[in-house]
């Protein structure tokens, strides 16, 4: 079986490539124990991803992309490009459904658009998901004037929260999930 | 290092560190269901000041130095779960009420304080090889209580400030209880030459409903006076001094 054929028939043309690439190296990261590449050819491979991650924004930010689950108005993954929500939640419980397999091939590459000393936050199916990267990370967590469900994320030491000094996460309605020091990695 | 002040969390407190050095605080506020802290190697501190916590408190340590610090009338409604891997373990509770508390730790020292506490439940204390020293005061233990120091020279002092037999104050005054095990004591210092002072001289009473104290292989003490039996006591494998 032509099994990059076979994926790829799936896709538009012009973006089969980029998902199985998006692929190879989401499984090579995954378990870089199955695949010990040099470092400069994982650099390569994440400077190639980033590439791809750009052209699939642009296309989302261009209503060009033909995901079934993009139809209709914005997803969420759309949020996640615009940096409001840091985990893709547009999983797909169809089998047949494009956005299943698009998502579990990109998720695993989201922590390497984050700078050192930056921390991601975002809610996950109304939970806080807090997810340090390999820098010393502070961080202050209050509610100080805020509603019960808002959780305000502050960065302390020169850490930041998604890029900013402070932030305020709203409709936090389950659990707190806090994952420092472990960029490589996704909370599932 | 996260900090958390006055946070109310609906369920779930999950936080996992990574193999460095962290630090978790939490001042005040509720965890509705169980909080989890998973430090992963390095050395870590949790601190819960004054938390209530609707269910469990577990916390993880791995190698290196951990650390739990709960105090300021914290409360854990379940129970109190302390795994320290290897490398050293401190673990000072103050003021706290909770369920049932266990604690283990395998190689390393071990330096743990329960001081004006209140355990509910089932106490279970288990520190492994180490030079390890246990510090009890002012505290009420409602379960059973079970302590096992493991090997290596360890001390267990319990409303006691180990000093030298002979010294420190008269037995003979009249000395409030302060500490109470209603259900049963087992307490199992282990090979090593240990060491366990309860209530001696000077210092307040200790009410114990069942109390069986084992010193283990090698040279032991015990000593203890001002100590309330109400039911039965047993000494095993120990010198005893009881002044």
């Amino acid at each position: 079986m032509n099994w990059r054929r076979g994926c790829a028939g799936d896709f538009p043309k012009h973006l089969a490539g980029g998902f199985t690439r998006h692929l190879a190296v989401s499984i090579a990261i995954s378990f870089p124990e199955l695949f010990p590449f040099p470092q400069q050819c994982v650099d390569m491979t994440q400077k190639a991803m980033r590439i791809a991650d750009a052209k699939f924004a642009r296309e989302v930010w261009n209503g060009q992309s033909l995901s079934p689950a993009k139809k209709g108005g914005p997803s969420e993954r759309t949020d996640r490009l615009k940096g409001q929500a840091m985990i893709d939640t547009s999983f797909s419980r169809d089998p047949k459904g494009f956005s299943r397999n698009r998502s579990t091939a990109i998720e695993p590459l989201e922590p390497r658009m984050l700078m050192s000393g930056d921390v991601s936050v975002g809610v996950v199916r109304g939970s806080l998901v807090i997810r340090g990267d390999a820098a010393a990370n502070h961080i202050a967590i209050d509610q100080t004037g805020l509603t019960a469900r808002q959780f305000r994320i502050t960065g302390q030491d020169g850490t930041k929260i998604n890029g900013q000094d402070e932030l305020i996460i709203s409709d936090v309605k389950h659990d707190v999930r806090v994952r420092l020091g472990t960029a490589a990695t996704c909370w599932r | 290092m996260l900090e958390m002040t006055d946070v109310a969390v609906s369920r779930d407190l999950l936080i996992r560190g990574g193999n460095g050095a962290d630090t978790f605080n939490m001042t005040g506020g509720t965890v509705g269901r169980n909080a989890r802290v998973r430090a992963r190697d390095g050395d870590n501190t949790t601190s819960v000041d004054g938390t209530t916590i609707g269910r469990r408190l577990h916390v993880i340590g791995g190698a290196g130095v951990d650390a739990l610090n709960l105090s300021n009338h914290a409360r854990v409604t379940g129970r109190v779960e302390f795994e320290a891997q290897g490398g050293e373990t401190n673990c000072a509770i103050s003021d706290v009420t909770t369920g049932d508390f266990s604690l283990s730790s395998h190689v390393g020292s071990a330096d743990i304080s329960l001081l004006s506490s209140t355990f509910q439940g089932n106490v279970r204390i288990g520190t492994g090889a180490g030079e390890d020293r246990l510090n009890i005061k002012d505290s009420m233990f409602q379960g059973t209580t079970f302590i096992s120091t493991g090997s290596d020279n360890d001390t267990v002092l319990i409303e006691d400030r180990l000093t030298m037999p002979g010294s420190g104050g008269s037995s003979f005054l009249p000395r409030p209880i302060k500490t109470r095990f209603i259900g049963a004591c087992i307490i199992r210092l282990g090979t090593g030459d240990d060491q366990l002072g309860v209530a001696f001289k000077g210092s307040a009473g200790v009410a114990f409903g069942v109390a069986k104290l084992s010193g283990g292989a090698g040279s032991d003490l015990i000593r203890y006076s001002s100590i309330d039996t109400s039911s039965y006591s047993q000494f095993e494998h120990v010198n005893v001094i009881n002044d």
